[in-house]
């Protein structure tokens, strides 16, 4: 049976990416095309050369491979619930700063559903806290001055109030 | 608002929490109510939580049902006020007040649990759009977000009216039927 020739590159063509500290990292075919960006980059230039990603560090970059070269086999292959479950796995002993990381790596090489699963993590620990308590949990500095707070405070209230029907504020104008 | 969204972009810092598009992306996965304590938080997550795009998800999530045709929708609600306001100003309470009658449903589950009606959906329109119009001026140019557009049809036709009920034109002006109660006519 004749193999298909784009199953046939996607296994031999090796992309060749080149990261910040200068590492080379070597990814088969298939797995670069999980990139949009990749995959654009490379519709031009083709797979000879080395894509330069000077933004990503190597253990980000590995953690990117890692993802997608098992996304690419579980595609057909394993269960959605398995699937999920690897990914639980995955992203079990990522640090914060690892996942902000890697929200800005498959920002910027646009990887949707690596990025899904990251923006939805974090948006987990936003979710039923405080402001207060959310910016605790990602060391954010409060920039609001006390009126602008108070004001941002009432425009919400809504959202703490069981019934009624709150007065809704103009939008606060932030100047800086 | 459009003014400190764009400038808060062009600044947008290499750490995530600081950089607009990538807290716009995350607050993608929050709730209505999560949404609102992130705007709290600061005044880049205050920028990136009042992108009337979020606040078009969580208002037509729940609305395929109800079969609304969103695309020739959301010119007129962006003009009304945005979908933020729709949610906060109608949906919200509306849904609100019929949950809490039902059910011990509080305002946080509200937002996972919630399938709008179209009757719901309908009088939230209505709803905004009174308010749109009760505010209008005669012969007012409307501004919202940055876009310019002229309503002076539907507001003549009541100023108009309201002339003629005073008697200040010797008979009726309008006939019934140019009195067009559906105001989405106007943006068709």
């Amino acid at each position: 049976m004749a193999e298909d020739p784009t199953a046939a590159m996607a296994k031999e063509c090796k992309v060749r990416l080149k990261i910040s500290d200068d590492t080379i990292f070597e990814v088969e075919y298939a797995v670069a095309m999980q990139s949009q960006m990749l995959k654009n980059a490379l519709s031009d230039t083709g797979t000879d050369g080395t894509v330069p990603l000077h933004n990503i560090s190597s253990e980000i970059m590995a953690k990117v491979v890692e993802y997608c070269a098992y996304h690419v086999n579980a595609a057909n292959t394993i269960s959605e619930k398995d699937v999920k479950i690897w990914d639980q796995e995955f992203l079990k002993d990522l640090d914060q700063a690892t996942l902000f990381n890697l929200i800005m790596a498959t920002q910027y090489m646009v990887i949707h559903n690596l990025q899904d699963l990251i923006c939805q993590t974090v948006a987990d620990r936003i979710k039923d806290k405080s402001a207060e308590e959310v910016r605790e949990i990602f060391n954010i500095q409060n920039d609001l001055t006390p009126e602008e707070e108070e004001e941002i405070r009432h425009e919400n209230q809504w959202a703490f109030e069981e019934e009624g029907w709150p007065e809704i504020q103009e939008e606060v104008r932030l100047e800086g | 608002m459009a003014h400190d969204w764009e400038k808060m972009k062009k600044s947008n810092s290499d750490q995530v929490v600081d950089n607009v598009d990538a807290m716009n992306e995350i607050f993608k996965h929050l709730d209505a109510h999560s949404l609102a304590v992130a705007s709290c938080v600061s005044r880049r997550w205050y920028v990136a939580a009042m992108d009337d795009n979020l606040w078009e998800v969580i208002c037509t999530r729940h609305w395929p049902a109800s079969g609304i045709c969103i695309g020739r929708l959301k010119c007129v609600v962006n003009v009304m006020g945005g979908f933020r306001r729709l949610y906060v100003k109608w949906l919200h309470p509306l849904c609100t007040h019929s949950a809490a009658s039902n059910s011990n449903t509080n305002s946080k589950d509200l937002d996972n649990n919630v399938v709008w009606t179209a009757d719901q959906v309908h009088l939230s329109l209505s709803l905004l759009s009174v308010e749109y119009f009760e505010k209008l001026g005669p012969f007012a140019t409307a501004s919202c977000h940055g876009n310019s557009c002229t309503i002076s049809r539907p507001q003549l036709l009541h100023k108009e009216q309201e002339k003629a009920e005073d008697g200040h034109y010797g008979k009726t002006f309008y006939k019934e039927d140019q009195r067009h109660p559906n105001w989405m006519a106007h943006f068709s």
